[in-house]
């Protein structure tokens, strides 16, 4: 091969011109965020406070049970809000999350309770939403860590942990495409996530036969089987990063 | 959620042998006998380039551990903390950024190990800044630092896709597929890696301003290329991503191949070359 009469420099000023404009390229079909949609997200909660949903973890590749995963929904105190509990029980341990959001689903504040088998204390996590911020006290291993601040982008935002109720909330309808920028309390962290729906099955789990929307988190490998009918359950999940699957096994209604 | 444990898998390491040998060969090939370098003996070429490829694959992972990854989770903090948005795209700019900053640097130190292994008892310390030299350079310590580099990081990434698959041949045709996606993602980032130290390498032996400048160069392209994997399922398709890096890479092995060539050829470009550098001693 014979290099033109570029020089070098030259030569790699006009790689790094291109890779730059190509990036920008690429930058430009990134697409808006949920801060930066056309339409806004609506959101329109399905449940009643005494909500109860159990599900069980199964192995992804060899079907086997190995833990359960239960949501419950509390009516917020004081009213205006909802309190979202998440536990999550396996040999190895536990982790109860409770995330406390308003009417408009943001949160207002989240803890951890996370425990080896034994009932021993491994985390402690506290996070408290407010004035453009969340800040995040831990203690891990019963130490006090330093707290976190991560700044908020603008609303609507998620806490992590009640995204998966935050799909129960969409307009669920075939080809809809959310971005939801989604605030990892654990990590001290934030990412815009997008979840679309990838079409309508129907899943025989535990609990019954239930038609249901598939949204697939792009990205994640993740995917949520949610009930097409009100009150929207959360069927099937699927983590394939994580290997689980879990599906519904007991859903009772609030009163 | 702990991540899971790792450790190197044989299996990994051999196909990251296999990839970092041919790339390595394939650039020999492509430049012939202008690998060795007036005044250079076969024998120390041989060493100064084992030497580099050395610790190319000893430094890298050093540099990672010990320096990028502190500071990009030093990094992340900061931009969590102070900038008001989720968009991945703006988030981990500085974080992407400086896997170029850090890990270029650490290649060319790789190539000054090896460098000054295969200059040993030369006559005069000027004599090796011609540009005959500088392509010999290029090779035989430039572009094995970087293949070594490339070995390293290959060697980490597949181990990592062959333990997921259970080892070649294993985990159905998606699994094949995944596989099969991570040795060619691969095969471009050892060329890559090969090409911009070897091309640094060439810049440096010609005079510090022109090693700053291709080092400034090679590690904002890097981190660029980094960068473009954001992108990918907000409308770019891994495959396209990995295209854009293997034309990336490619092209830098274009641009030093035809650096060497030039520069020892007997087109004139070497002599060329070596005026360029002369300039360049008298200011």
């Amino acid at each position: 091969m014979r290099m033109g009469r570029l020089s070098f420099p030259v030569t790699l000023a006009l790689g790094v011109a291109l890779a730059l404009a190509g990036s920008a390229a690429l930058a430009g079909c990134g697409g808006g965020g949920a801060g930066g949609q056309a339409a806004p997200l609506v959101l329109t909660t399905p449940w009643k406070a005494g909500e109860v949903t159990k599900l069980e973890m199964r192995a992804l590749d060899t079907g086997a049970v190995i833990g359960s995963w239960e949501l419950e929904v509390a009516a917020r105190p004081g009213g205006g809000g909802w309190v979202l509990t998440t536990r999550t029980v396996s040999p190895q341990g536990s982790e109860v999350w409770t995330v406390e959001v308003g009417a408009d689903l943001l949160p207002v504040s989240t803890g951890l309770d996370a425990r080896d088998g034994a009932g021993r204390e491994i985390a402690v996590l506290k996070a408290v939403y407010g004035d453009g911020k969340v800040v995040i006290n831990a203690r891990s291993s019963g130490k006090d860590q330093p707290p976190t601040t991560v700044k908020l982008p603008a609303p609507p935002y998620f806490d992590n942990e009640e995204v998966v109720a935050v799909l129960r909330c969409l307009p669920l309808a075939d080809g809809l495409k959310v971005q939801l920028d989604d605030i990892v309390t654990r990590t001290a962290a934030k990412r815009r996530v997008q979840a679309t729906v990838t079409g309508k099955e129907t899943v025989t789990v535990p609990a019954g036969t239930f038609e249901c929307w598939v949204l697939e988190f792009t990205g994640l490998g993740q995917k949520a089987w949610i009930a097409a009918a009100p009150p929207n359950q959360l069927v099937r999940y699927e983590n394939t990063a994580a290997k689980v699957r879990s599906v519904l096994v007991e859903y009772t209604p609030g009163p | 959620m702990a991540a899971p444990g790792f450790r190197l898998s044989l299996v990994g390491s051999a196909v990251a042998l296999v990839l970092a040998a041919a790339e390595y060969g394939l650039l020999i090939l492509s430049v012939g006998a202008r690998a060795r370098g007036k005044g250079l003996s076969w024998a120390r070429a041989g060493a100064g380039a084992l030497v580099s490829f050395a610790a190319g694959a000893a430094l890298f992972p050093a540099a990672i551990l010990l320096v990028q990854v502190p500071l990009q989770t030093a990094l992340s903090r900061i931009m969590m903390a102070a900038v008001a948005t989720a968009d991945q795209a703006v988030l981990s700019i500085p974080a992407v950024l400086v896997t170029g900053l850090v890990q270029e640097p650490a290649k060319l130190l790789a190539a000054g190990v090896g460098a000054a292994v295969a200059a040993a008892g030369r006559r005069s310390p000027r004599a090796g800044r011609d540009a005959n030299s500088a392509a010999a350079r290029a090779l035989t310590v430039g572009a094995a630092a970087g293949v070594g580099a490339g070995f390293a990081e290959a060697a980490f990434v597949l181990s990592v896709a062959f333990a997921a698959v259970g080892g070649p041949g294993a985990g159905g045709e998606a699994g094949r597929q995944a596989l099969a996606l991570a040795v060619a993602e691969r095969a471009s980032a050892v060329l890559f890696h090969l090409s911009t130290t070897g091309i640094v390498v060439f810049a440096w032996t010609l005079g510090v301003g022109r090693g700053v400048g291709a080092l400034g160069g090679v590690s904002a392209l890097h981190g660029l290329v980094d960068y473009s994997t954001v992108f990918i399922g907000r409308g770019m398709s891994v495959g396209f991503v990995e295209a854009a890096a293997a034309v990336a890479a490619a092209a830098c092995f274009g641009l030093l191949v035809g650096l060497v060539r030039r520069a020892s050829g007997a087109d004139g470009g070497g002599r060329a070359l070596e005026r360029a550098q002369q300039a360049e001693s008298r200011r």
